[in-house]
């Protein structure tokens, strides 16, 4: 296989005495789509602020296309090539579904400041690819017919589906959910799930996912990490990690695994 | 030397009103995250309530000392009632709405007061008489000066005695660490906020008795810089911590002296906003302060 | 540009030139009077400031609240460049009033670059220093008449130019929150963690919003300098910036026909109303703290007022057009 996209080695984050994520690594692909799960409070978004740059590790290396990341600017990461979802949807709440996605087209425009406010040539040719361009993004999800509803008047499942259209929006290489199928029925997680699919093939991006919800992660996933007390514990594909010993100790606890080896 | 040994107590005193009144700004602000630009005529209004118990206490024969318990008994009121009024239905909105909020109630104490008293400045009878002590050739230094500071520092301590020993100091910590996990945890967010704002506000009480004991005349606009002053203190001792009050509140009353004595007294107030500015460019958590990060 | 876009602009423009031309046939036919000419040019200015206020408190969602401070820098930048006369008369004016913006700008910065890149409220109790601070310092530098005043400023700005700069201003604008700019802007007041998410400079954006405020407020206060034709510090005192404040609040955060609106309304009310000047400040607080409990999006919320939208409305013909 060729050099990963995304490399991850020996994370580590303290906050005060609390080690949140220690010795966390990962390597993801090109095209490919992991998972990340783990119980609550294992450090799983943790890892994803840490990705993000939102926090700055106290040790270790993250690199993107064999540069490294550390230490850069959430807003710069997101340049290079990382967005994100949010496990508490952080939509622009009054903005339309349009413009939320079209905020995240922003570095892709060049046009500056003066050259908006004199409506110069420029400012209508690139407000109108990133209309058109947005305007394709929402087809995607589904979401072409809403492009003028205020964000906050979408449904919830729709809101989740537009948080992960304006990451792509700012056409990343690494695309990050945070729990995107949190407060979603069977029938709609099954949705997402086609919905995650196509648009790995369609974007050509890796996805690292985290969710709570199992079948969602076995059935896409191609590899799982599992992170408990911000430790790896164990890295395989779905079928080793249902398997694994110390994965499920980590869920059910040690009381359950006692009187289940009884 | 011993001019500037002077304008150290000078500094010293004054930094004890910031101090005090930078403890209402500081507890406020790590419990509901707000610059209660309100807090600063908290210490006008303290100063009113106290010149309006002067004859009254006097005439019962009482001591004038208690126009400060008086005052703050008050202004605790006020304050609770402020919280419950203005801010309390705003928790949950835009932080910009709060803070325009605070911004309308402190000018609405001044212009009250303005029609209520007038502008022109009132003298303040010197209750804590004039007396000074002398500490040998020539070098005085006044009971109200010394008495200051002690009170400063006493209250200081109770405070931090108070917010780390007691049962209501534990949930005042707990309520700003996060306000809805003490709710869960059956603390009455509620009531603990509304013992923050009391608690601010007698303290900026008592700083404005020793203030205006100090510098006798009083008028309804008094609060506005002195609160901005106190607010730098905060900032620059760390906000949230009541240390940190203390020593951004001495920090910035010897800054202030020692440029006024050596510099200009007209630039003081620019060379503390100056060191303001400097505080957020260095170090915005202050000295004392904690780093936090934010959820996401 | 299409040609939705272009006919909006011609009946924008067309909208300005008829007010300008009802109101100038009014001051010509004597209907309006000298006293009032002035209230008029005021409220021109106090309309660039709020609008201006209006992008840094009501779109990206700081508050600010030194907003007369940097009125009266560019008053004073402007008041002694056309005072020297290198350049006279209205060239002069235009001059004096990119100078002002241009030196409340390096102000704004000074201030803006530190304390902008802060997460929390730092900017208002920064803003409401620098306001105070402002004031000394005008009053303590040799060149600005010190507390006794600028006098002898030569008085350029009558309503013509009062009103058409501020037409220009209010277009900026607008143009402006509806660029990418002021999405990013928006994206910023709406949610700071997603619009760094999405790619945003928060610190740049909120730096460059503030700075063109700062900007427009300086031209404000050249053009209210050169109308007085004398100058004190103590006009621009925290009074002042909350008057401004109050226009933004009322009017709506968040829309620039709110604040034109209330600007007007809020400078010819105490003109019109004998006794209200006493009152005003008090007033004014009430009606911040009753705005932001029951009423916090403003009397117009977010709503902008569109001519090319209402006439649309009138026309079924074009009505038509648009459902398809």
């Amino acid at each position: 296989m060729s050099a990963p996209l995304l490399s991850i080695r020996d994370l580590t984050i303290q906050f005060g005495g609390l080690t949140a994520v220690d010795g966390f690594h990962l390597d993801l692909y090109e095209n490919q789509l992991q998972g990340l799960i783990g119980p609550n409070g294992a450090g799983k978004t943790t890892v994803f602020n840490l990705l993000t740059g939102v926090y700055k590790p106290t040790r270790g290396s993250i690199e993107l296309d064999g540069k490294s990341i550390v230490g850069l600017k959430h807003h710069k990461i997101v340049k290079l090539g990382i967005a994100r979802t949010f496990q508490n949807i952080r939509l622009f709440k009054a903005m339309t579904v349009l413009d939320n996605v079209r905020t995240a087209y922003d570095h892709n425009l060049k046009y500056s400041a003066l050259s908006g406010v004199l409506r110069l040539p420029s400012y209508w040719k690139q407000e109108k690819e990133s209309t058109e361009e947005a305007l394709k993004l929402l087809k995607v999800f589904g979401l072409e017919e809403q492009a003028n509803t205020r964000a906050d008047n979408l449904p919830y499942g729709q809101q989740r589906k537009l948080e992960i259209a304006r990451a792509l929006a700012s056409k990343p290489k690494v695309l990050l959910l945070d729990e995107p199928a949190a407060g979603m029925n069977p029938t709609e997680t099954q949705e997402l799930m086609e919905t995650i699919r196509s648009i790995r093939e369609q974007f050509h991006v890796s996805i690292l996912l985290i969710d709570h919800d199992m079948s969602l992660i076995m059935g896409i996933c191609e590899t799982i990490s599992v992170l408990d007390h911000g430790v790896l514990i164990a890295h395989g594909t779905p079928g080793e990690i249902a398997h694994n010993q110390d994965v499920i100790t980590a869920y059910l606890g040690d009381d359950v695994n006692e009187s289940e080896e009884a | 030397m011993l001019d500037l040994i002077k304008q150290l107590i000078n500094g010293l005193q004054a930094g004890s009103i910031f101090a005090l009144v930078a403890l209402g700004y500081t507890m406020v602000y790590g419990i509901v995250k707000l610059i209660n630009f309100a807090h600063g005529d908290i210490i006008m209004v303290g100063a009113y309530f106290s010149l309006m118990a002067i004859p009254m206490l006097s005439s019962v024969g009482l001591p004038l000392w208690l126009c400060a318990i008086v005052a703050a008994a008050l202004c605790a009121i006020l304050g609770v009632v402020t919280e419950r009024v203005a801010y309390k239905p705003l928790r949950n909105s835009p932080r910009i709405s709060a803070l325009i909020t605070a911004i309308g109630v402190s000018l609405l104490l001044q212009n009250a007061f303005m029609l209520l008293f007038s502008a022109t400045p009132k003298p303040y009878p010197s209750i804590f008489g004039k007396d000074s002590i002398t500490l040998g050739d020539g070098f005085t230094v006044s009971y109200i000066t010394i008495l200051t500071i002690v009170v400063t520092v006493v209250l200081m301590v109770l405070l931090q005695m108070f917010i780390k020993r007691t049962r209501v100091g534990k949930s005042m910590r707990a309520v700003s660490e996060d306000a809805g996990a003490a709710q869960l945890m059956g603390i009455n967010v509620n009531n603990t906020i509304s013992i923050t704002f009391a608690i601010g506000s007698a303290l900026a009480a008592v700083a404005a008795v020793l203030y205006s004991a100090a510098y006798p005349l009083i008028d309804p606009y008094m609060g506005s810089f002195l609160g901005i002053k106190a607010f730098v203190a905060a900032v620059l001792g760390g906000i949230g911590s009541i240390p940190g009050a203390m020593i951004g509140g001495f920090t910035i009353g010897i800054v202030e002296s020692l440029t006024k004595a050596y510099i200009s007294s007209q630039i003081s107030d620019a060379v503390v906003f100056l060191l303001l500015i400097l505080v957020l460019l260095i170090k915005p958590t202050g000295i004392m302060g904690k780093n936090i990060g934010e959820k996401v | 540009m299409d040609k939705r876009n272009l006919s909006s602009y011609l009946i924008n423009t067309a909208a300005a030139v008829v007010i300008y031309l009802l109101i100038s046939a009014l001051i010509s036919g004597g209907i309006i009077t000298r006293q009032y000419q002035g209230v008029l040019v005021f409220a021109c200015v106090n309309c660039i400031l709020a609008v201006s206020l209006n992008l840094t408190t009501g779109f990206l969602g700081e508050l600010a609240l030194g907003h007369a401070g940097f009125m009266s820098i560019g008053a004073y930048t402007g008041a002694l460049i056309t005072k020297a006369g290198v350049v006279e008369g209205v060239p002069g004016l235009l001059l004096g009033m990119l100078a002002g913006g241009l030196v409340a700008v390096v102000f704004a910065m000074l201030i803006g670059i530190p304390v902008l890149r802060l997460k929390g409220d730092y900017l208002a109790i920064v803003t409401l220093g620098f306001g105070e601070i402002i004031r000394v310092l005008i009053e303590a530098v040799p060149f600005t008449g010190g507390a006794k005043g600028l006098t002898g400023i030569p008085r350029l700005t009558d309503f013509t130019m009062a009103y058409w700069v501020m037409v220009v201003v209010i277009v900026v604008l607008f143009a402006f929150i509806r660029s990418r700019h002021g999405r990013a802007a928006i994206a910023i007041s709406q949610d700071d963690i997603a619009s760094e998410a999405s790619g945003i400079n928060n610190t740049y954006y909120k730096i460059l919003v503030f700075g063109i405020a700062a900007f427009f407020a300086g031209v404000a206060g050249c053009l209210y300098g050169n109308y007085m034709g004398i100058l004190g510090a103590s006009s621009f005192n925290f009074a002042k910036s909350i008057d401004i404040l109050v226009i933004v609040v009322l009017g709506g955060m968040g829309s620039f026909t709110g604040s034109i609106v209330a600007a007007f309304g809020l400078t010819i009310l105490p003109e019109v109303l004998r006794g209200f000047a006493e009152y005003r400040m008090l007033i004014y607080s009430v009606a911040l703290i009753m705005m932001m409990l029951f009423r916090p999006s403003g009397l117009m919320g977010g709503y902008e007022f569109s001519l090319s939208r209402v006439i649309r409305k009138f026309i079924p013909g074009k009505r038509k057009e648009e459902a398809k």
